[in-house]
């Protein structure tokens, strides 16, 4: 029992944490970020599993974490709702040529965050070529070129 | 194309959003400054293991116990035993629910004798008439919960509660 709780604890405590801290927590992964996410994953791991390292906890673990995540997806499917509430919604981030600058400081994003995804992506150098810049909810920064961009 | 506020069109499955964007974000600064407070708690020892409020010391005639307050499950706590200078033996004592809530690990230096009498477990330690002697319990926490429980130095006893976080 003592398991499938201490799944479940963490599994919703870090969805909460997670979807509070803020997309670009997860989103613009630097180094550090990769640390970080080493450190919760030993951190969650020892609070997960306890003192009791045998194979069935860890089979019950695994079962827990799996069938938290299917039922969230069934959550998510009969309550659209619930989905932009726990996933977030696609964030746009510059209309033509022009930055939403409430959304860029509600996302944390930095102008120089979407010019460099317009360059990787589009070869866009300046933002008045950019038709859209949308904010996925797996955290990509999409580019949409205005028609009349050079290319 | 998404019919919007904004002065195009948005592309097909992008949504204007804004009005759900802007409560999310107005949580998620909320909920940073949450962040801060429980650190900020956490630093003071209200979460346990370390900081002025996670300890408490309990005086009584014949010395001083200091005892976690606060602390964490499953987490090693530490309890003190600080005896005044005395001729005779000195008993330290907890009763039945001490041992719900802590698993005795040591005892620093060990008892002379334990006893059980009534309910209760005496700890026995030899006299030392020139020096105040300080005994370390090095304990586990069994569950968590508020727990309350009895401890005493000789006949005097007073009941302390402990918050055990999980």
């Amino acid at each position: 029992m003592e398991t499938v709780i201490r799944g479940l604890a963490i599994y919703f405590s870090l969805l909460v944490i997670v979807r509070l801290s803020g997309r670009r927590t997860l989103a613009q992964m630097t180094p550090f970020d990769l640390v970080i996410i080493l450190v919760i994953s030993e951190t969650t791991q020892q609070a997960m599993v306890g003192e009791d390292f045998s194979i069935t906890a860890s089979v019950l673990l695994i079962l827990t974490l799996f069938t938290a995540d299917i039922a969230l997806s069934y959550v998510k499917r009969w309550w659209p709702y619930s989905a932009r509430l726990i996933d977030g919604v696609a964030t746009v981030l510059v209309v033509n040529g022009k930055f939403e600058e409430e959304a860029m400081r509600g996302c944390r994003l930095e102008r120089r965050d979407v010019l460099e995804a317009a360059r990787s992506q589009q070869g866009i150098d300046t933002v008045k070529d950019i038709k859209f810049a949308i904010l996925e909810v797996d955290g990509n920064i999409s580019i949409v070129k205005n028609s009349s961009a050079a290319g | 194309m998404t019919r919007t506020k904004y002065s195009v069109a948005l592309p097909e499955g992008v949504e204007d959003d804004r009005k759900l964007q802007r409560k999310v974000w107005a949580v998620q600064r909320l909920s940073w400054l949450i962040f801060a407070l429980l650190l900020f708690l956490s630093l003071l020892g209200v979460f346990g293991s370390g900081g002025y409020f996670s300890r408490q010391t309990v005086a009584f005639p014949g010395g001083s116990v200091d005892v976690p307050v606060t602390a964490r499950w499953p987490a090693p706590e530490e309890l003190k035993v600080t005896f005044s200078p005395s001729a005779d033996d000195r008993t330290f004592l907890v009763d039945a629910r001490f041992h719900e809530t802590f698993a005795i690990d040591s005892v620093d230096p060990a008892a002379g004798s334990v006893l059980s009498r009534g309910g209760r477990t005496l700890y026995v330690f030899p006299a030392s008439p020139a020096h105040a002697v300080t005994v370390a319990f090095r304990l586990k926490t069994q569950r968590p919960g508020i727990r309350s429980y009895l401890l005493g130095i000789g006949e005097d006893v007073l009941e302390r509660t402990v918050v055990l976080f999980p």
